[in-house]
Protein backbone atom coordinates (compact mmCIF):
# COMPACT_ATOMS: atom_id res chain seq x y z
CA UNK A 1 0.00 0.00 0.00
CA UNK A 2 2.69 1.91 0.80
CA UNK A 3 4.53 1.69 -2.42
CA UNK A 4 1.24 2.78 -4.22
CA UNK A 5 1.18 6.01 -2.60
CA UNK A 6 4.96 6.28 -2.37
CA UNK A 7 6.19 5.71 -6.52
CA UNK A 8 3.69 8.05 -7.96
CA UNK A 9 5.57 11.01 -5.56
CA UNK A 10 8.86 9.75 -7.17
CA UNK A 11 8.02 9.81 -10.35
CA UNK A 12 6.47 13.10 -10.30
CA UNK A 13 9.17 14.61 -8.14
CA UNK A 14 11.22 13.00 -11.33
CA UNK A 15 9.42 13.97 -14.08
CA UNK A 16 9.19 17.51 -12.26
CA UNK A 17 13.20 17.86 -12.08
CA UNK A 18 13.53 16.41 -15.59
CA UNK A 19 10.85 19.17 -17.02
CA UNK A 20 11.83 22.51 -15.31
CA UNK A 21 14.98 23.22 -17.09
CA UNK A 22 13.68 22.45 -20.30
CA UNK A 23 10.86 24.99 -20.07
CA UNK A 24 13.33 27.39 -18.63
CA UNK A 25 14.85 27.54 -21.65
CA UNK A 26 11.77 28.59 -24.02
CA UNK A 27 11.05 32.38 -24.28
CA UNK A 28 7.71 33.00 -23.29
CA UNK A 29 5.25 33.64 -26.10
CA UNK A 30 4.01 37.19 -26.52
CA UNK A 31 0.59 38.12 -28.50
CA UNK A 32 0.62 39.43 -31.88
CA UNK A 33 -1.53 42.48 -31.07
CA UNK A 34 -0.78 44.70 -34.57
CA UNK A 35 -3.34 45.40 -36.89
CA UNK A 36 -2.91 47.06 -40.18
CA UNK A 37 -4.49 50.37 -41.93
CA UNK A 38 -4.16 52.17 -45.29
CA UNK A 39 -5.62 55.41 -46.06
CA UNK A 40 -7.27 56.49 -49.59
CA UNK A 41 -8.84 59.23 -51.08
CA UNK A 42 -11.78 58.25 -53.19
CA UNK A 43 -13.84 60.57 -53.24
CA UNK A 44 -14.26 62.18 -56.83
CA UNK A 45 -15.40 65.45 -55.88
CA UNK A 46 -13.59 66.14 -52.61
CA UNK A 47 -10.41 67.50 -53.83
CA UNK A 48 -7.18 66.62 -52.14
CA UNK A 49 -6.56 66.41 -49.00
CA UNK A 50 -4.28 65.62 -45.82
CA UNK A 51 -5.16 62.54 -43.94
CA UNK A 52 -4.19 62.22 -40.33
CA UNK A 53 -3.98 58.74 -38.14
CA UNK A 54 -4.26 59.62 -33.89
CA UNK A 55 -4.22 56.91 -31.22
CA UNK A 56 -7.39 58.22 -29.48
CA UNK A 57 -7.17 61.00 -27.40
CA UNK A 58 -3.80 62.06 -28.30
CA UNK A 59 -3.16 65.14 -30.27
CA UNK A 60 -0.09 64.40 -31.94
CA UNK A 61 -0.56 62.25 -34.94
CA UNK A 62 0.86 58.54 -35.89
CA UNK A 63 0.52 59.08 -39.80
CA UNK A 64 -0.33 62.09 -41.92
CA UNK A 65 -0.53 61.43 -45.50
CA UNK A 66 -0.22 64.85 -47.55
CA UNK A 67 -1.93 66.00 -50.51
CA UNK A 68 -3.47 62.69 -51.23
CA UNK A 69 -5.64 62.87 -54.72
CA UNK A 70 -8.36 61.11 -55.58
CA UNK A 71 -7.78 57.56 -56.37
CA UNK A 72 -4.70 57.02 -53.79
CA UNK A 73 -4.19 54.75 -51.87
CA UNK A 74 -1.37 54.23 -48.95
CA UNK A 75 0.61 50.85 -48.14
CA UNK A 76 -0.83 49.09 -45.47
CA UNK A 77 1.12 50.51 -41.91
CA UNK A 78 0.95 48.13 -38.98
CA UNK A 79 -0.48 49.00 -35.45
CA UNK A 80 -0.63 47.39 -32.32
CA UNK A 81 -4.17 47.14 -31.47
CA UNK A 82 -6.86 49.71 -30.06
CA UNK A 83 -8.63 52.99 -30.54
CA UNK A 84 -7.59 55.19 -33.18
CA UNK A 85 -9.19 58.25 -35.07
CA UNK A 86 -8.49 59.28 -38.83
CA UNK A 87 -9.08 62.89 -39.40
CA UNK A 88 -9.57 64.29 -43.03
CA UNK A 89 -8.68 68.13 -43.79
CA UNK A 90 -8.48 70.31 -47.21
CA UNK A 91 -4.28 69.81 -48.50
CA UNK A 92 -3.04 73.41 -47.57
CA UNK A 93 -5.01 73.65 -44.59
CA UNK A 94 -2.88 73.44 -40.78
CA UNK A 95 -3.32 70.30 -38.89
CA UNK A 96 -4.96 72.94 -36.25
CA UNK A 97 -7.77 73.65 -39.03
CA UNK A 98 -10.91 71.79 -38.24
CA UNK A 99 -11.54 68.23 -39.74
CA UNK A 100 -13.89 68.06 -42.64
CA UNK A 101 -14.51 64.44 -41.99
CA UNK A 102 -13.34 62.14 -38.93
CA UNK A 103 -13.41 58.47 -38.63
CA UNK A 104 -13.24 56.44 -35.90
CA UNK A 105 -11.00 52.87 -36.10
CA UNK A 106 -11.19 50.14 -33.95
CA UNK A 107 -8.03 48.25 -34.80
CA UNK A 108 -8.06 44.66 -34.17
CA UNK A 109 -5.10 42.67 -33.79
CA UNK A 110 -4.47 40.37 -37.16
CA UNK A 111 -7.52 42.55 -38.82
CA UNK A 112 -6.85 45.01 -42.01
CA UNK A 113 -8.77 48.23 -42.81
CA UNK A 114 -8.90 50.84 -45.14
CA UNK A 115 -10.13 54.64 -44.18
CA UNK A 116 -11.11 55.95 -47.07
CA UNK A 117 -12.73 59.77 -48.18
CA UNK A 118 -15.71 58.89 -50.14
CA UNK A 119 -19.05 61.01 -50.55
CA UNK A 120 -19.64 63.39 -53.68
CA UNK A 121 -21.11 66.29 -53.58
CA UNK A 122 -20.60 68.81 -50.68
CA UNK A 123 -20.35 65.91 -47.80
CA UNK A 124 -17.15 64.15 -47.93
CA UNK A 125 -17.34 61.79 -44.97
CA UNK A 126 -14.32 59.33 -43.75
CA UNK A 127 -15.58 55.24 -44.25
CA UNK A 128 -13.67 52.56 -42.27
CA UNK A 129 -13.68 48.97 -44.34
CA UNK A 130 -13.10 45.82 -43.19
CA UNK A 131 -10.26 44.59 -45.86
CA UNK A 132 -10.09 40.12 -45.92
CA UNK A 133 -7.30 38.73 -46.11
CA UNK A 134 -9.18 35.24 -45.93
CA UNK A 135 -9.02 32.91 -49.28
CA UNK A 136 -9.33 29.30 -50.06
CA UNK A 137 -6.01 27.57 -50.76
CA UNK A 138 -4.55 28.13 -54.35
CA UNK A 139 -7.37 30.83 -55.15
CA UNK A 140 -7.95 34.55 -55.54
CA UNK A 141 -10.88 36.51 -53.87
CA UNK A 142 -11.36 39.52 -55.09
CA UNK A 143 -13.97 42.54 -54.60
CA UNK A 144 -15.36 45.72 -56.53
CA UNK A 145 -15.45 48.64 -54.65
CA UNK A 146 -17.50 51.36 -56.64
CA UNK A 147 -16.18 54.91 -56.47
CA UNK A 148 -16.79 56.50 -59.60
CA UNK A 149 -19.48 58.68 -60.78
CA UNK A 150 -21.00 56.10 -62.84
CA UNK A 151 -24.59 54.38 -62.00
CA UNK A 152 -25.21 50.36 -62.41
CA UNK A 153 -21.78 49.36 -62.74
CA UNK A 154 -21.19 46.28 -63.50
CA UNK A 155 -18.03 44.00 -62.93
CA UNK A 156 -16.11 41.26 -64.62
CA UNK A 157 -13.19 39.17 -63.84
CA UNK A 158 -12.11 36.36 -66.61
CA UNK A 159 -15.75 35.60 -67.29
CA UNK A 160 -16.96 35.43 -64.05
CA UNK A 161 -19.41 38.44 -62.60
CA UNK A 162 -18.45 39.95 -59.21
CA UNK A 163 -20.77 42.96 -59.12
CA UNK A 164 -23.48 43.99 -60.99
CA UNK A 165 -26.17 47.16 -60.70
CA UNK A 166 -23.16 48.66 -58.35
CA UNK A 167 -23.81 52.51 -57.54
CA UNK A 168 -21.28 54.96 -55.82
CA UNK A 169 -20.09 53.37 -52.36
CA UNK A 170 -21.05 50.17 -52.90
CA UNK A 171 -18.42 47.06 -51.87
CA UNK A 172 -19.35 43.97 -53.09
CA UNK A 173 -18.27 40.97 -51.10
CA UNK A 174 -15.60 39.28 -51.98
CA UNK A 175 -15.77 36.31 -54.99
CA UNK A 176 -13.11 33.52 -55.28
CA UNK A 177 -11.67 33.01 -58.86
CA UNK A 178 -9.03 31.38 -60.44
CA UNK A 179 -5.57 32.55 -60.15
CA UNK A 180 -3.78 34.08 -62.93
CA UNK A 181 -3.90 37.14 -65.13
CA UNK A 182 -7.69 38.21 -65.77
CA UNK A 183 -9.36 40.94 -67.62
CA UNK A 184 -11.35 42.65 -65.29
CA UNK A 185 -14.39 44.68 -67.15
CA UNK A 186 -16.43 47.07 -66.33
CA UNK A 187 -19.45 48.55 -68.21
CA UNK A 188 -21.19 51.40 -66.65
CA UNK A 189 -23.11 54.36 -67.58
CA UNK A 190 -20.24 56.59 -68.09
CA UNK A 191 -18.60 54.20 -70.65
CA UNK A 192 -16.39 51.29 -70.65
CA UNK A 193 -13.03 49.58 -69.38
CA UNK A 194 -10.59 46.91 -69.40
CA UNK A 195 -7.36 45.84 -67.67
CA UNK A 196 -5.20 42.83 -67.24
CA UNK A 197 -4.91 42.19 -63.43
CA UNK A 198 -2.05 39.52 -62.50
CA UNK A 199 -4.00 37.74 -59.48
CA UNK A 200 -1.36 35.28 -58.13
CA UNK A 201 -2.99 32.64 -55.77
CA UNK A 202 -3.48 32.95 -52.34
CA UNK A 203 -3.81 36.43 -52.31
CA UNK A 204 -6.84 38.83 -52.02
CA UNK A 205 -7.59 42.25 -54.13
CA UNK A 206 -9.52 45.13 -54.09
CA UNK A 207 -10.41 46.62 -57.73
CA UNK A 208 -11.31 50.13 -57.67
CA UNK A 209 -13.64 51.38 -60.00
CA UNK A 210 -13.18 55.50 -59.99
CA UNK A 211 -13.80 58.30 -62.80
CA UNK A 212 -11.34 58.02 -65.37
CA UNK A 213 -10.32 61.53 -67.96
CA UNK A 214 -12.76 59.88 -70.79
CA UNK A 215 -15.09 56.98 -68.89
CA UNK A 216 -14.43 54.58 -65.73
CA UNK A 217 -10.79 53.13 -64.93
CA UNK A 218 -9.64 50.56 -62.52
CA UNK A 219 -6.69 50.12 -59.70
CA UNK A 220 -6.32 46.98 -58.26
CA UNK A 221 -5.30 47.08 -55.04
CA UNK A 222 -3.55 43.99 -52.91
CA UNK A 223 -5.29 43.59 -50.19
CA UNK A 224 -3.00 40.35 -48.90
CA UNK A 225 -1.01 38.05 -50.40
CA UNK A 226 0.94 34.89 -49.34
CA UNK A 227 3.51 32.31 -50.48
CA UNK A 228 2.31 30.36 -53.94
CA UNK A 229 3.48 27.14 -52.33
CA UNK A 230 2.79 26.66 -48.63
CA UNK A 231 5.39 24.38 -47.42
CA UNK A 232 3.64 21.52 -44.91
CA UNK A 233 4.74 21.34 -41.24
CA UNK A 234 7.77 23.23 -39.24
CA UNK A 235 11.24 23.49 -40.47
CA UNK A 236 14.34 20.50 -39.72
CA UNK A 237 16.60 23.90 -38.89
CA UNK A 238 18.67 22.18 -36.27
CA UNK A 239 21.29 19.20 -35.33
CA UNK A 240 21.60 19.24 -31.64
CA UNK A 241 24.74 20.36 -31.35
CA UNK A 242 24.11 23.02 -28.74
CA UNK A 243 21.11 21.81 -27.35
CA UNK A 244 21.14 20.37 -23.52
CA UNK A 245 22.97 16.89 -22.69
CA UNK A 246 21.03 16.15 -19.92
CA UNK A 247 18.61 14.04 -21.59
CA UNK A 248 19.13 11.26 -19.56
CA UNK A 249 16.63 10.88 -16.63
CA UNK A 250 17.19 11.78 -13.29
CA UNK A 251 15.49 8.80 -11.94
CA UNK A 252 19.13 6.92 -11.52
CA UNK A 253 20.08 10.00 -9.29
CA UNK A 254 17.06 10.14 -7.46
CA UNK A 255 17.26 6.71 -6.46
CA UNK A 256 20.30 6.67 -5.13
CA UNK A 257 19.06 10.05 -2.83
CA UNK A 258 16.49 7.85 -1.59
CA UNK A 259 18.22 4.26 -1.15
CA UNK A 260 21.03 6.14 0.38
CA UNK A 261 18.58 7.97 2.77
CA UNK A 262 16.74 5.26 3.28
CA UNK A 263 19.63 3.13 4.23
CA UNK A 264 20.96 5.84 6.38
CA UNK A 265 17.63 5.64 8.46
CA UNK A 266 17.59 1.72 9.21
CA UNK A 267 21.57 2.01 10.19
CA UNK A 268 21.00 4.78 12.23
CA UNK A 269 17.66 3.08 13.54
CA UNK A 270 19.64 -0.58 14.69
CA UNK A 271 22.11 1.32 16.05
CA UNK A 272 20.45 2.88 18.59
CA UNK A 273 18.04 0.10 19.53
CA UNK A 274 21.39 -2.07 19.81
CA UNK A 275 22.59 0.86 22.08
CA UNK A 276 19.69 0.37 24.36
CA UNK A 277 19.59 -3.54 24.10
CA UNK A 278 23.01 -2.97 26.13
CA UNK A 279 21.86 -0.43 28.47
CA UNK A 280 19.01 -2.74 29.64
CA UNK A 281 21.02 -5.21 30.20
CA UNK B 1 32.47 -0.31 13.60
CA UNK B 2 29.04 -2.00 13.94
CA UNK B 3 26.94 -3.07 11.13
CA UNK B 4 23.93 -0.65 11.84
CA UNK B 5 26.93 2.62 11.79
CA UNK B 6 28.28 0.87 8.52
CA UNK B 7 24.91 1.30 6.97
CA UNK B 8 24.44 4.72 7.82
CA UNK B 9 27.68 5.90 6.57
CA UNK B 10 27.19 3.90 3.53
CA UNK B 11 23.76 5.35 3.07
CA UNK B 12 24.62 8.98 3.44
CA UNK B 13 27.41 7.85 0.80
CA UNK B 14 25.11 7.12 -1.98
CA UNK B 15 22.20 9.69 -0.68
CA UNK B 16 25.43 12.82 -1.72
CA UNK B 17 26.75 10.95 -4.68
CA UNK B 18 23.55 11.17 -6.05
CA UNK B 19 22.91 14.69 -5.20
CA UNK B 20 25.73 15.56 -7.04
CA UNK B 21 25.36 13.47 -9.52
CA UNK B 22 22.01 15.13 -10.59
CA UNK B 23 23.41 18.57 -9.65
CA UNK B 24 26.08 17.71 -12.42
CA UNK B 25 23.23 16.37 -14.82
CA UNK B 26 21.08 19.39 -14.76
CA UNK B 27 24.47 21.90 -14.84
CA UNK B 28 26.04 20.65 -17.39
CA UNK B 29 22.74 20.95 -19.69
CA UNK B 30 22.25 24.19 -18.67
CA UNK B 31 25.28 25.81 -19.46
CA UNK B 32 25.89 24.20 -23.05
CA UNK B 33 25.65 27.04 -24.97
CA UNK B 34 27.72 29.58 -23.19
CA UNK B 35 30.79 29.63 -25.03
CA UNK B 36 29.19 30.32 -28.57
CA UNK B 37 27.16 33.20 -26.77
CA UNK B 38 30.03 34.69 -25.81
CA UNK B 39 31.73 34.24 -29.29
CA UNK B 40 28.57 35.61 -31.20
CA UNK B 41 29.27 38.62 -28.62
CA UNK B 42 32.38 39.84 -30.09
CA UNK B 43 31.34 40.09 -33.44
CA UNK B 44 31.06 43.19 -34.81
CA UNK B 45 27.77 43.44 -37.35
CA UNK B 46 27.96 47.46 -38.92
CA UNK B 47 24.30 48.39 -39.40
CA UNK B 48 23.87 49.64 -43.30
CA UNK B 49 23.51 53.12 -44.17
CA UNK B 50 19.80 54.14 -44.60
CA UNK B 51 19.48 56.23 -47.68
CA UNK B 52 15.64 56.43 -47.65
CA UNK B 53 14.09 56.89 -50.75
CA UNK B 54 15.79 54.48 -52.98
CA UNK B 55 13.46 52.94 -55.30
CA UNK B 56 14.13 48.93 -55.62
CA UNK B 57 13.64 47.10 -58.79
CA UNK B 58 10.57 44.29 -58.40
CA UNK B 59 12.71 41.66 -59.78
CA UNK B 60 15.34 42.30 -57.29
CA UNK B 61 16.16 39.04 -55.34
CA UNK B 62 17.23 38.92 -51.89
CA UNK B 63 21.43 38.64 -51.07
CA UNK B 64 22.38 39.28 -47.71
CA UNK B 65 20.59 39.54 -44.05
CA UNK B 66 21.81 41.05 -41.33
CA UNK B 67 20.49 41.55 -37.55
CA UNK B 68 23.03 43.67 -36.02
CA UNK B 69 21.21 42.67 -32.22
CA UNK B 70 21.99 38.99 -32.59
CA UNK B 71 25.56 39.67 -34.70
CA UNK B 72 23.97 37.98 -37.58
CA UNK B 73 25.53 39.10 -40.91
CA UNK B 74 25.34 36.63 -43.74
CA UNK B 75 24.38 35.87 -47.58
CA UNK B 76 20.98 34.14 -48.77
CA UNK B 77 20.67 31.26 -50.83
CA UNK B 78 17.52 30.30 -52.53
CA UNK B 79 14.97 27.68 -51.11
CA UNK B 80 12.37 25.71 -52.31
CA UNK B 81 10.22 22.84 -51.16
CA UNK B 82 11.08 19.31 -50.47
CA UNK B 83 9.44 16.47 -52.26
CA UNK B 84 7.88 15.67 -48.76
CA UNK B 85 6.21 18.99 -49.29
CA UNK B 86 8.35 20.42 -46.06
CA UNK B 87 10.43 23.72 -46.39
CA UNK B 88 13.79 23.25 -47.54
CA UNK B 89 16.41 24.36 -45.64
CA UNK B 90 20.50 24.95 -45.99
CA UNK B 91 22.73 22.27 -46.64
CA UNK B 92 25.14 24.15 -44.24
CA UNK B 93 24.42 25.90 -41.03
CA UNK B 94 26.49 28.80 -41.82
CA UNK B 95 24.08 30.45 -44.15
CA UNK B 96 20.19 31.73 -44.43
CA UNK B 97 18.12 30.32 -47.34
CA UNK B 98 15.03 32.66 -48.76
CA UNK B 99 12.03 30.53 -49.98
CA UNK B 100 11.36 31.56 -53.59
CA UNK B 101 8.21 30.18 -53.91
CA UNK B 102 6.89 32.98 -52.07
CA UNK B 103 7.43 36.98 -52.10
CA UNK B 104 10.98 38.40 -52.13
CA UNK B 105 11.78 40.78 -49.04
CA UNK B 106 10.37 44.16 -49.77
CA UNK B 107 7.51 42.35 -51.60
CA UNK B 108 3.63 42.49 -50.04
CA UNK B 109 3.40 39.69 -48.77
CA UNK B 110 5.17 37.26 -46.12
CA UNK B 111 8.91 37.02 -47.38
CA UNK B 112 10.51 33.60 -45.68
CA UNK B 113 14.31 33.48 -44.94
CA UNK B 114 15.10 29.72 -42.39
CA UNK B 115 18.38 28.90 -41.20
CA UNK B 116 19.87 26.16 -38.67
CA UNK B 117 20.17 27.22 -34.99
CA UNK B 118 22.86 24.78 -34.43
CA UNK B 119 25.30 21.97 -36.22
CA UNK B 120 26.00 18.77 -34.94
CA UNK B 121 28.86 20.59 -33.07
CA UNK B 122 27.59 24.10 -32.11
CA UNK B 123 25.40 26.80 -33.32
CA UNK B 124 24.61 27.64 -36.66
CA UNK B 125 23.61 31.28 -38.02
CA UNK B 126 20.11 31.46 -36.47
CA UNK B 127 21.24 30.51 -32.67
CA UNK B 128 20.44 33.87 -30.98
CA UNK B 129 17.05 34.06 -33.24
CA UNK B 130 14.70 33.47 -29.90
CA UNK B 131 16.55 36.33 -28.62
CA UNK B 132 15.24 38.78 -31.20
CA UNK B 133 12.38 41.53 -29.51
CA UNK B 134 10.18 43.30 -30.90
CA UNK B 135 11.50 46.71 -32.33
CA UNK B 136 14.39 44.97 -33.27
CA UNK B 137 15.81 45.61 -36.70
CA UNK B 138 16.66 43.71 -39.37
CA UNK B 139 18.11 44.41 -42.97
CA UNK B 140 18.09 42.55 -46.25
CA UNK B 141 20.30 43.46 -48.60
CA UNK B 142 18.72 42.89 -52.73
CA UNK B 143 20.50 42.19 -55.70
CA UNK B 144 20.13 45.89 -56.94
CA UNK B 145 21.86 47.04 -53.96
CA UNK B 146 18.41 48.26 -52.04
CA UNK B 147 18.27 47.48 -48.59
CA UNK B 148 14.91 46.42 -47.08
CA UNK B 149 14.66 47.60 -43.36
CA UNK B 150 12.09 45.00 -41.18
CA UNK B 151 11.03 45.81 -37.51
CA UNK B 152 10.27 42.72 -35.06
CA UNK B 153 7.03 43.33 -34.11
CA UNK B 154 6.78 39.33 -32.61
CA UNK B 155 8.61 36.38 -31.62
CA UNK B 156 7.27 33.29 -31.07
CA UNK B 157 7.98 28.87 -30.50
CA UNK B 158 5.45 26.87 -31.66
CA UNK B 159 5.81 22.87 -31.81
CA UNK B 160 6.28 21.45 -34.99
CA UNK B 161 3.46 19.22 -35.07
CA UNK B 162 1.25 22.40 -34.40
CA UNK B 163 3.18 24.95 -36.85
CA UNK B 164 0.97 27.84 -37.97
CA UNK B 165 1.29 27.70 -41.44
CA UNK B 166 -1.49 30.06 -42.56
CA UNK B 167 0.30 32.56 -40.37
CA UNK B 168 3.26 32.15 -41.80
CA UNK B 169 3.11 31.47 -44.73
CA UNK B 170 -0.52 32.44 -46.07
CA UNK B 171 -1.76 35.73 -47.26
CA UNK B 172 -0.72 38.87 -45.14
CA UNK B 173 -1.09 42.85 -45.77
CA UNK B 174 1.83 44.74 -46.32
CA UNK B 175 5.65 44.10 -47.03
CA UNK B 176 6.54 41.17 -44.32
CA UNK B 177 9.30 39.04 -43.20
CA UNK B 178 9.40 35.75 -41.60
CA UNK B 179 12.56 34.04 -40.19
CA UNK B 180 12.19 30.56 -38.94
CA UNK B 181 15.14 28.08 -37.26
CA UNK B 182 14.48 25.65 -34.31
CA UNK B 183 14.08 25.25 -30.81
CA UNK B 184 12.72 24.01 -27.63
CA UNK B 185 13.46 20.31 -26.64
CA UNK B 186 15.99 18.31 -28.56
CA UNK B 187 14.94 14.84 -29.34
CA UNK B 188 17.91 12.77 -29.34
CA UNK B 189 15.99 9.95 -30.75
CA UNK B 190 15.06 11.55 -33.72
CA UNK B 191 18.01 14.12 -34.01
CA UNK B 192 15.31 16.62 -34.12
CA UNK B 193 14.28 20.10 -32.02
CA UNK B 194 10.58 19.48 -31.35
CA UNK B 195 9.38 23.39 -32.06
CA UNK B 196 10.23 25.88 -34.18
CA UNK B 197 11.05 29.36 -33.60
CA UNK B 198 9.07 32.13 -35.85
CA UNK B 199 9.97 35.84 -35.81
CA UNK B 200 7.11 38.47 -37.41
CA UNK B 201 9.02 41.18 -38.69
CA UNK B 202 7.24 44.21 -41.13
CA UNK B 203 8.77 46.29 -43.55
CA UNK B 204 9.38 50.04 -42.06
CA UNK B 205 10.48 53.06 -44.60
CA UNK B 206 10.51 50.78 -47.98
CA UNK B 207 13.91 50.88 -48.75
CA UNK B 208 17.10 52.13 -48.50
CA UNK B 209 20.66 51.71 -49.67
Amino acid sequence: MRNLIATPLVLGAALLASAAPAYASVGAPKATTDGWVRLANLSPTAGPCDLYLYSFGNPKALIVQKDVIYGNVSAYDALPAGDYTVTMRMTGQPATAPAVATAALMLMGNMEYTVAAMGTGAHAQLQTIDDSNDVAAGKTAVRILQAGTGTTVTAQVGQQQVGSDLKFGDITHYETVAPGTRVVSLDTSTGQAHTQIPLSANSTHTIVVLDGSDGPRITDLTDAVGTVVQPTGGAATGFGGTAPRSASSPLLWLAMIGGGALAAILGRRRHRSGVTGTAAL
Amino acid sequence: MTRPTWLTTLGLAVAVAGAAGLLVSRASGATGPAPARAALAEQRILTPQLTPGAEASSDATPTQLIIPAIGVHTRLIQLSVRPSGALQVPDTTSVAGWFDDGPAPGQPGPAVIAAHVDSYKGPGVFFDLSQLRRGDQVYVRRSDGTVVVFTVADVRQYLKTAFPTTAVYGPAPGDQLRLITCGGTFDYQDRSYLSNVVVFAVATSGTAS
